[in-house]
């Protein structure tokens, strides 16, 4: 088998910089995106590279940023249009690669190994996406590439931002070995401070240290540590459409008896359920309704739909119907619904006949944005209403 | 019941009513031809319960009657048998016993009384047309039909009769097909034919006779100079196809059938093996005195062709599934076909450019 190319894709500064492009004044400013009022509540999404430079960084509370950096131009979240530009981006990468697995808006890990026949070496196809970027959407990424996610993933990040690294069996050593340990994968500051009290800084540090050792302090996690400090990280690239499933469940605080408030819930997790569908381009075939007594007794049944679908009121009607066939009166303690036998597709065929249909998805094509906008379901179905809180 | 016949005789019925005979196990009997003896002649029957098939063909009945015998044994049988005068005689319980020359065969069948009756149309009213053309009507029409069992109506193909002529229209959502012939008549109807009795009246018509299509209550007939052909009707209301067929176009694309349909073929020969993408995506655009087709499968490779075309209107660019595509333009005949298109959500139009006769409309694809 030959070694695998993973590209890691990240995207520098990614909501500032999109403000900064389109809006030039914005160039060369301090800019931070979270929210207009910096004297309010809220935490700072993404800080341009100027305003880093007052110590501004992202998940920090937005008073404290104002309080560093009080000349900061402060930007709401404009959500769907980082959400555009996200996939203009993202189609790019489609294009070399059907493995992409997006892990936020800003960022991707692209497994090019089979596409290097097609489009040439791996470096040629990270610069080129680099390049690409640039041009076509006017933004600047930091790519990585390296044989798997972990090392990719580091690279991108050693020249930030507008870097552009390789990192191979040949410089591995010289380029990993001095970081510091928090930058392996799964170290968090509790395990990083145990880490220094046994005396292990450097990630070169971790790789001289015996392997048993390591398990016997950390578990799991210290044998992992130990097999990353080695270059050696077997995950794949998971493109997210390869879900089995998308579900939603909930555990009521109080058993509920009431049917309608029960039909309420299910409507509120089927358009959880539809909105996670939409977002990841997949349509399912199959229903799943799971109901828990108060006596943790569990009951499902499922039912398969005529065609695929992602919306609420297909997924709903359904769901319904096999509520009703499986409840019987008791106490629920929890319910849930799973949309399975998913297909994934960016391209949708269009249909005669199908108005009603096509309405539907106008309006959660409406109600999705609203929500990936403020952050949660500002519209939603009458009958979601009714649960009483 | 006893007749006698020659091989090729028996052979033709047998095989002319096959195509009816059932292939789910619900009612053994339904596995059978029934075979009547009268008036010098012998009635091969066959029925699933949704399709029935009756050939008549010449015989020498030497004492009338009738018998059930299963479609499997007989009809391998007659296939084999040599070609001399053969004798077939019923006996006492409900077998029969074939005669060819010095041998026998004896095959066990069942009572014909317990045989469904097949319905008996008695409106005289049908339509007349050259077989040849229905059967080309039907190969344009029946491409677009819904091969998903979930909506019944789209299983078949609308045939609609009205003063100026026939009119057939099958659609599975995605695309449309449509072909008229004007004729006079006075009668006016409307009914959905299922998809799977067109495909096998098509097969049975001898192109060279006219075949007459009549309808009464559920069902439909049809009859050619032997055989007859007698179907269930599909329930329901075919939607309104006049409302999805565009009155306009903002792009006309004219170009050869035969150089558009190899450049699909070979642009989707790439797309067919990506495993991801399973709908066969091409993208269409123009670009001054050409058409551009360009399809890419990451872990394949891509295709870029470009196809001399006449075009006026704007500039398009379009995804189509191309199967789609590659399905109408296998069953035009003209050198030439219109491409014409309106934006790229709104449905394409397919057509001859000799003949207003026949329409193919295709929904494009979306990217979301």
């Amino acid at each position: 088998m030959s070694e695998r190319k993973i590209i890691h894709v990240d995207m520098d500064a990614f909501y500032a910089a999109v403000e900064q492009r389109d809006n030039p004044e914005l160039k060369g400013k301090p800019v931070v995106v979270g929210g207009s009022d910096p004297t309010r509540r809220g935490v700072v999404s993404t800080a341009s590279y100027e305003a880093r430079k007052f110590g501004v960084h992202s998940a920090m509370p937005l008073r404290e940023a104002y309080r560093r950096c009080p000349e900061g131009i402060y930007l709401p979240v404009n959500m769907s249009k980082y959400r555009r530009v996200s996939q203009q981006i993202f189609d790019i990468f489609l294009e070399y690669t059907p493995l992409v697995e997006n892990i936020s808006l800003d960022e991707a890990f692209l497994d090019v190994t089979g596409s290097q026949r097609l489009f040439g070496s791996a470096e040629k196809i990270g610069r080129e996406i680099k390049e690409r970027i640039r041009k076509e959407v006017n933004l600047t990424a930091s790519i990585g590439i390296s044989y798997n996610k972990f090392l990719a993933k580091l690279a991108s990040d050693l020249e930030k931002p507008d870097g552009f690294v390789v990192i191979d069996r040949s410089n591995f050593k010289r380029l990993v070995h001095p970081l510091p340990v928090k930058r392996l994968w799964g170290v968090g500051s509790r395990m990083e401070e145990k880490l220094h009290a046994l005396g292990l800084r450097t990630i070169g540090d971790v790789a001289q240290a015996s392997p048993l050792y390591l398990k016997k302090q950390f578990g799991v996690a210290g044998e992992q540590i130990y097999m990353l400090s080695q270059g050696i990280d077997d995950r794949p690239v998971v493109p997210e459409r390869e879900a089995k499933s998308v579900g939603r469940e909930i555990t009521f605080p109080d058993d509920v008896v009431d049917e309608e408030v029960l039909l309420a819930t299910l409507m509120q997790l089927v358009e959880d359920v539809g909105f996670r569908l939409r977002r990841n381009k997949c349509w399912g075939r199959c229903v799943t309704v799971k109901v828990r007594y108060a006596g943790f007794e569990t009951h499902t049944r499922q039912a398969q739909l005529f065609r695929q679908t992602n919306l609420e009121t297909e997924i709903y009607t359904e769901a319904k119907k096999l509520f009703t066939h499986l409840y019987d009166g008791r106490p629920v303690r929890l319910l849930g619904v799973t949309v399975s036998q998913l297909t994934f597709s960016e391209e949708q065929q269009l249909e005669f006949f199908e108005q009603e249909r096509q309405k539907e998805q106008a309006l959660a094509e409406v109600t999705d944005l609203l929500r990936q906008k403020y952050g949660r379901p500002l519209v939603m179905r009458a009958r979601g209403l009714e649960r009483k809180e | 019941m006893k007749i006698q016949s020659d091989k090729s005789n028996l052979a033709y019925g047998v095989q002319m009513v096959q195509r009816a005979v059932s292939t789910k196990n619900t009612m053994p009997i339904l596995e059978g031809i029934l075979l009547e003896a009268q008036n010098n002649q012998i009635t091969f029957k066959a029925t699933n319960l949704e399709l029935g098939i009756i050939c008549s063909v010449s015989a020498q009945v030497l004492e009338p009657g009738s018998i059930v015998l299963p479609a499997k044994y007989f009809g391998e049988l007659v296939k084999r048998l040599p070609d001399i005068s053969i004798i077939i005689e019923t006996n006492a319980n409900h077998s029969a016993t074939i005669t060819y020359g010095e041998s026998t065969i004896t095959i066990s069948g069942y009572d014909s009384e317990e045989f469904p009756v097949l319905p008996e149309i008695t409106n005289k009213q049908a339509i007349n047309l050259p077989a040849d053309l229905f059967k080309n009507m039907v190969k344009q029409v029946s491409i677009a039909i819904s091969k998903d069992e979930a909506r019944p109506i789209f299983n078949g193909i609308l045939t609609e009769i009205s003063n100026n002529g026939l009119k057939l229209v099958a659609t599975d959502t995605h695309r449309l097909a449509y072909r008229s012939n004007t004729f006079e008549t006075k009668l006016q109807l409307k009914e959905i034919i299922p998809g799977k009795t067109l495909v096998e009246v098509s097969k049975l018509l001898d192109p060279n006779n006219p075949v007459s299509i009549c309808f009464d209550q559920n069902q439909v007939l049809f009859q050619t100079t032997n055989v007859s052909i007698i179907s269930r009707i599909i329930e329901g209301q075919f939607p309104d196809y006049t409302q999805v067929i565009p009155s306009s176009y903002s792009t006309n694309i004219r170009l050869e059938t035969r150089a558009f349909l190899n450049a699909l073929e070979r642009a989707s020969l790439l797309v067919r093996d990506s495993a991801q993408d399973k709908a066969n995506v091409i993208k269409i655009s123009t670009s001054e005195n050409y058409l551009i087709i360009n399809s890419n499968a990451p872990d394949v490779g891509k295709i870029h062709e470009k196809i001399p075309a006449h075009i006026e209107g704007e500039e398009i660019k379009i995804s189509f599934n191309s199967r789609y595509l590659i399905d109408a333009l296998k069953v035009i005949e003209d050198e030439e076909v219109y491409l014409q298109l309106t934006g790229s959500l709104s449905p394409g139009v397919i057509k001859p450019v000799s003949q207003d006769n026949y329409l193919y409309l295709i929904l494009p694809i979306r990217t979301v």
